[in-house]
C-alpha cells in the first residue's frame, strides 16, 4: 500500500467513524411495511361462522413532510351455511401532508384515503365500494393535545334485494390528549354515521358512538418485554364505519353494539415491531333479528427500513 | 499629483460618508445586542433588517437574524435565513448547525438529523452536531442508535456530561437499569446535582 493510499484510507476511516455512529439518522426517506392478519369467530350468530384478514401496507414517508400509503387486504368471511362465504379484495391508497406553520405550535397534517373494495357477496350489496376519507389533524409540539376532523363518504354498490342505492356520510371529530409526561395517550373519537337508504342500513338513518382508546409507554420494557399496552372500547352503534386509524372499511359487518380490545406492543430492535390486540365485538342484525358477537386476535409486525 | 479644491471637497465629504456609515452600522450591531439582550427579539430583527436591506449578501447580518428568528419563535423565518446563509457560504458549518434549532423545535427530526450528517461529514467530531443529532435521535425514539453514538461521542468528550445524559437516558429507555445506573453515576461525578441522573440512581440504586 502506497503512503498516499494509507493516508487515504485513513482519511475514509477518519471521517466514516463518526458518521456511522449516527448513521441511521441520515436517510430522507422512511419505507415502513405492515403485515398484519385477523382471525376472528363469531358466537350466537344464525348466519355467520368466522372472519380471516390478510394484508400489508407499505408507507413511504420524506422527512416529517409528506408520505403515501398504498395497502392491500384480503378478507374471506364465512357463513354457517356449508360452501357460502365472501371473499373481498380492499385497495387502498393514502397520501398526507404536513405543516408547520409558526402559529400553530405543532403540526398540521391534511390526509386523503380511498379504499376500493370488490367483493363475491351474492347479493352485490357489500361489494362494488368507493370511500373517500380526507382528514384534517393537528397535534402540538408538547404532545400533549391532538385535534382532527375525519370525514369519509362511501358509495356502495347496488343490492340485488334491497332497492336503492346506498351511500354513507360519516364524521369522526376526535380528540387525543397526552399526560404522565407522554407516557400515556387517550383518544376520544366520535362516529356519526348517516345513511342515504335506510332499508340498506337495518332500517336506520344514522347511528352515533364513541371508541376511547389509552396507549401506556413503559419506562424502559414492561411486563414480558412489553413497549406499550392498549386498551378499547365503543359504546353506542355503528354500522358501515370507516376507521382511520386501521384504515380499514366496516362493510361487511353487521351494526356493532358495543366493542373492547386490550393488546401490546412489543420493539424488536430499532426498526422492528410486532403489535398483538385481543378484540370481542358485540354486533346486531335488526333485519333478522340476531343479537351475536365475536372474538379476535390481530397480528402485526412492522418493518422499518431505516 | 495636486487635487483640485472642488475634487478634495468630494474625497473629504466620501471619507465622511464611509466613517458616518460605519460609526452607524456600529449603532445598529450595538442596537441589536442590546435588543436582544432585553429579550426584545422583534427589535433586534428590524435592526438587522436596516442591514440586510442594504446588503442583502451579507452573511452575518443573515446568520444573526436566523438565530433572532430562533429566539423569537419564527422558526420557518430563521429556517428561510439558515438556508439563505448556506447559499451565500456553503462551507458554513454554523448555517448547518444553526438551522437545526428550528428543524429540531417544529420536531422535524430527520430534517434536522440530515443537517447534522451534513456537519459531521465536513467537521468529523463536531461537538454541537452530534448533540443536535442526539436530540433528534431522542425524538425519534431510536434507543439502540443514540446509546451508540452517544457512548461513541462520550469517549471523544470524556469529560462532558451532557453525552453520558443521553447514553444512560437511551440504556434506560431500553430497559437497561443496571448500565444506565453506571452511566449515571459517572454523570454525578462530573456533576453532583444533576437532578435526573440523581433521581434515576435513588430510585434504582437506593
Amino acid at each position: 500500500m502506497s503512503p498516499s493510499t494509507k493516508t487515504s484510507c485513513l482519511l475514509i476511516l477518519y471521517v466514516v467513524s463518526p458518521l456511522a455512529a449516527a448513521q441511521e439518522a441520515v436517510d430522507s426517506w422512511i419505507v415502513a411495511t405492515d403485515v398484519q392478519a385477523l382471525v376472528g369467530s363469531f358466537r350466537s350468530s344464525i348466519e355467520r361462522d368466522s372472519l380471516n384478514v390478510l394484508g400489508f401496507f407499505v408507507k413511504a414517508d420524506y422527512l416529517e413532510k409528506g408520505g403515501v400509503t398504498f395497502g392491500y387486504n384480503r378478507t374471506a368471511l364465512s357463513f354457517l351455511n356449508a360452501n357460502s362465504g365472501i371473499d373481498q379484495d380492499d385497495v387502498f391508497l393514502s397520501g398526507r401532508w404536513s405543516l408547520t406553520p409558526d402559529w400553530a405550535s405543532g403540526r398540521i397534517t391534511v390526509r386523503l384515503d380511498q379504499h376500493t373494495i370488490s367483493n363475491d357477496d351474492p347479493d352485490n350489496g357489500t361489494s362494488d365500494v368507493d370511500v373517500i376519507a380526507p382528514q384534517l389533524s393537528y397535534q402540538n409540539f408538547a404532545n400533549t393535545f391532538y385535534v382532527d376532523v375525519g370525514y369519509a363518504r362511501s358509495n356502495f354498490g347496488d343490492s340485488l334485494s334491497l332497492a336503492g342505492k346506498l351511500e354513507v356520510t360519516q364524521w369522526t371529530p376526535t380528540l387525543g390528549f397526552g399526560f404522565n409526561d407522554s407516557y400515556d395517550w387517550l383518544q376520544l373519537r366520535g362516529y356519526l354515521i348517516d345513511f342515504s337508504n335506510p332499508l340498506r342500513a337495518q332500517s336506520l338513518d344514522s347511528t352515533e358512538s364513541l371508541e376511547v382508546k389509552w396507549i401506556h409507554w413503559f419506562d424502559g420494557r414492561g411486563p414480558i418485554g412489553i413497549d406499550n399496552l392498549r386498551v378499547s372500547a365503543l359504546a353506542g352503534e355503528r354500522i358501515y364505519a370507516v376507521d382511520h386509524d386501521a384504515a380499514s372499511v366496516y362493510n361487511l359487518a353487521d351494526m356493532q353494539t358495543g366493542s373492547a380490545s386490550i393488546g401490546g406492543e412489543w420493539l424488536i430492535g430499532e426498526r422492528n415491531k410486532l403489535m398483538l390486540l385481543m378484540s370481542y365485538e358485540k354486533f346486531e342484525n335488526r333485519d333478522i333479528g340476531n343479537a351475536y358477537s365475536s372474538g379476535s386476535v390481530y397480528l402485526n409486525f412492522n418493518h422499518r427500513s431505516n | 499629483m495636486r487635487i483640485n479644491a472642488p475634487a478634495r471637497s468630494m474625497v473629504i465629504f466620501a471619507g465622511l460618508l464611509l466613517v458616518t456609515s460605519s460609526i452607524s452600522a456600529q449603532g445598529v450591531w450595538a442596537e441589536s445586542y442590546a435588543q436582544e439582550a432585553r429579550g426584545d427579539f422583534a427589535a433586534a430583527i428590524e435592526s438587522i433588517n436596516a442591514i440586510i436591506n442594504a446588503e442583502p449578501s451579507h452573511e452575518f447580518a443573515v446568520m444573526r437574524r436566523a438565530w433572532l428568528h430562533y429566539l423569537n419563535g419564527q422558526y420557518n423565518n430563521s429556517i428561510r435565513d439558515y438556508q439563505r446563509a448556506m447559499e451565500i457560504n456553503d462551507q458554513s458549518l454554523e448555517a448547518r448547525l444553526g438551522i437545526m434549532l428550528p428543524l429540531l423545535a417544529q420536531q422535524r427530526w430527520r430534517q434536522a438529523a440530515n443537517y447534522g450528517a451534513e456537519t459531521i461529514r465536513l467537521s468529523p467530531w463536531n461537538y454541537y452536531a452530534h448533540l443536535r443529532l442526539m436530540v433528534a435521535e431522542e425524538g425519534q425514539r431510536q434507543w439502540q442508535t443514540l446509546a451508540r453514538h452517544a457512548a461513541e461521542t462520550a469517549k471523544r468528550y470524556p469529560s462532558d456530561p451532557t453525552f453520558l445524559v443521553y447514553w444512560a437516558r437511551a440504556l434506560a429507555r431500553q430497559g437497561n437499569v443496571s448500565e444506565a445506573a453506571v452511566i449515571y453515576e459517572k454523570v454525578l461525578e462530573r456533576v453532583p446535582s444533576h437532578e435526573e441522573a440523581a433521581a434515576f440512581i435513588d430510585e434504582h440504586l437506593n
